[in-house]
């Protein structure tokens, strides 16, 4: 490979990796406020990838656009699961939480198959091949609008955390849940919009995505695999780690496929996650704290 | 202004309260005293909402809020100074007393309210950017315990403000919850430093074994001999 092809392959993995910091950084807020980790992350994906899919075949509706349907839905659908079946369990042994999000994802990847069927779908919108060259490196146009549009949700979540009374509840009851209630802050209505906010930018992700994928009902389990692989990488809650992690796991999946491997592609992203486990196994950025 | 009568909590299986009754009226400040383990910060912990009694009842201004969320008993007026000082390790001194004031009825003053508690705590004005992990524990008693005024309570309960500090700081908080006390609030102060704090109380409570066993006024309590031979071994 030489140069201009390193970089070339550096720069996607970067943009890919984005999308996969914001699969990440849901999880790993769901995580640092809940201590549950959300094994159907990648299955809530997929129904993104399905209502953005849905919306382009019968409305012609650019992918993009669909964003503003997803999200919300995200939110309702994210709030429906936590309040209905993850706070009535939210005491019992951590195996039972697992068990119950993990089958939660079975049910929206089965769901997905009934409705859709078993066979790869795509969609084919104008800008689905088209490239921009920046100098001799050339970039896949959905690829940058997806990074773009990544940046700008993640910004604006950083800016909701820090500067609203909201953001600062959410990472009051991260650090500490009595404190927080103590300052009159109600952790079982946060819990309930921190998951929602989770499985919108999970869902959002999966509609980024859209254009440069093939959708099928089983596409989120690898997903919650690269999810959970993007947060350890950063350390569980971290959310500025999963962004490292996101963008480490793009540019090592890019770079493993560049060299010649592109179907070991997923392997060389669990490559390097192994190696940094062994390493670091607090993970890159080694701290609880949203 | 606080009725707590025939209190009996548990953790799980464990019981450690067992029919404790106190009361708390306008602008007094009452101690609550006892050993380790006497079951002090339970009892606040049932206050605050933290935990669910088993049984008894909690009034607080004429109602009955036993069976309200921390987050709803903060927002009747009565804030907590918890015990360990509880704060948010990776938050700001400034981020503290803003969720200090979180609450709706609290937004509205929240400028004056913010800089009056930096008047009264200039040390934490200095430090407003730093976090809180970073300040030494004096500071974050007293980041403690201005996050709680941020609330505007009517009730302001301190359950062992002194513990783990030196002996000069814990002079510093003891002044402090005195020039509070001036300020008209009426406070429910959970102390083991005894001989330095029950001057200062109207009354105070002895807690043992989960059952009150003797009350009276603070410098009744400092007269009697059971207190003198417990808690300060003369």
């Amino acid at each position: 490979m030489d140069l201009i092809g390193f970089v070339q392959t550096v720069a996607s993995g970067v943009l890919t990796g984005g999308v996969y910091a914001m699969v990440g950084i849901g999880l790993s807020l769901i995580f640092g406020v809940m201590r549950i980790v959300n094994f159907a992350h990648g299955e809530f994906m997929a129904v993104g990838m399905y209502i953005a899919f849905a919306l382009f075949r019968s409305f012609h509706l650019d992918p993009y656009l669909s964003l503003v349907v997803v999200a919300p839905a995200g939110f309702l659908l994210g709030a429906f699961v936590e309040r209905v079946l993850l706070a009535p369990i939210q005491n019992a042994a951590e195996h039972s939480l697992i068990l119950m999000t993990v089958g939660v994802g079975l049910i929206l990847s089965n769901s997905l198959l009934l409705i859709f069927g078993a066979h790869p779908e795509t969609i084919y919108t104008s800008y689905s091949t088209r490239t921009v060259a920046i100098g001799p490196v050339t970039l896949s146009v959905p690829l940058l609008v997806s990074f773009a549009l990544t940046v700008i949700v993640v910004a604006g979540l950083f800016l909701v955390l820090t500067r609203t009374d909201l953001g600062r509840a959410i990472r009051a009851a991260a650090q500490n849940r009595d404190a927080a209630e103590l300052q009159g802050v109600d952790t079982r209505f946060v819990q309930t919009a921190v998951f929602g906010i989770g499985i919108v930018l999970s869902m959002a992700a999966g509609v980024l995505l859209l254009p440069a994928l093939y959708v099928f009902p089983t596409v989120g389990g690898i997903f919650t695999l690269k999810a959970f692989v993007v947060t350890v990488l950063g350390g569980m809650g971290s959310i500025v780690g999963a962004i490292w992690g996101g963008l480490l796991l793009g540019i090592v999946e890019s770079v493993g496929a560049g060299l010649g491997a592109t179907g070991y592609r997923d392997a060389f992203g669990l490559i390097a996650f192994l190696l940094v486990l062994l390493v670091r196994p607090q993970g890159l950025f080694g701290s609880s704290h949203v | 202004m606080l009725e707590v009568r025939d209190l009996h909590a548990a953790y799980g299986d464990a019981p450690v309260l067992f029919g404790a009754s106190l009361s708390v009226k306008e602008g007094e400040i009452v101690e609550l005293v006892g050993s380790n383990g006497a079951g002090k910060t339970t009892l606040i912990r049932c206050v605050t909402g933290l935990l669910r009694r088993r049984r008894g009842t909690i009034e607080f201004k004429g109602d009955r809020i036993e069976t309200h969320p921390a987050h709803e008993v903060v927002d009747r007026g009565i804030a907590c100074v918890p015990e360990g000082r509880q704060m948010f390790p990776s938050m700001s001194v400034e981020e503290h007393l803003l969720l200090g004031s979180y609450l709706r009825r609290a937004r509205s003053r929240r400028a004056e309210n913010l800089s009056r508690a930096y008047e009264l705590f200039p040390r934490l004005k200095e430090r407003r950017r730093q976090e809180a992990a970073t300040l030494s524990g004096g500071e974050q008693q007293m980041l403690a315990i201005a996050r709680a005024l941020m609330s505007e309570p009517r009730l302001l309960i301190l359950d062992e403000p002194s513990l783990g500090l030196a002996p000069v700081v814990v002079g510093q908080v003891f002044r402090t919850i005195a020039e509070i006390r001036k300020l008209g609030m009426t406070i429910l102060l959970v102390e083991q430093n005894v001989q330095k704090t029950l001057r200062m109380a109207d009354r105070a409570y002895v807690l043992e074994s989960g059952r009150v066993t003797l009350t009276g006024t603070g410098s009744e309590l400092l007269g009697n001999d059971l207190v003198r031979k417990a808690y300060l071994a003369l």
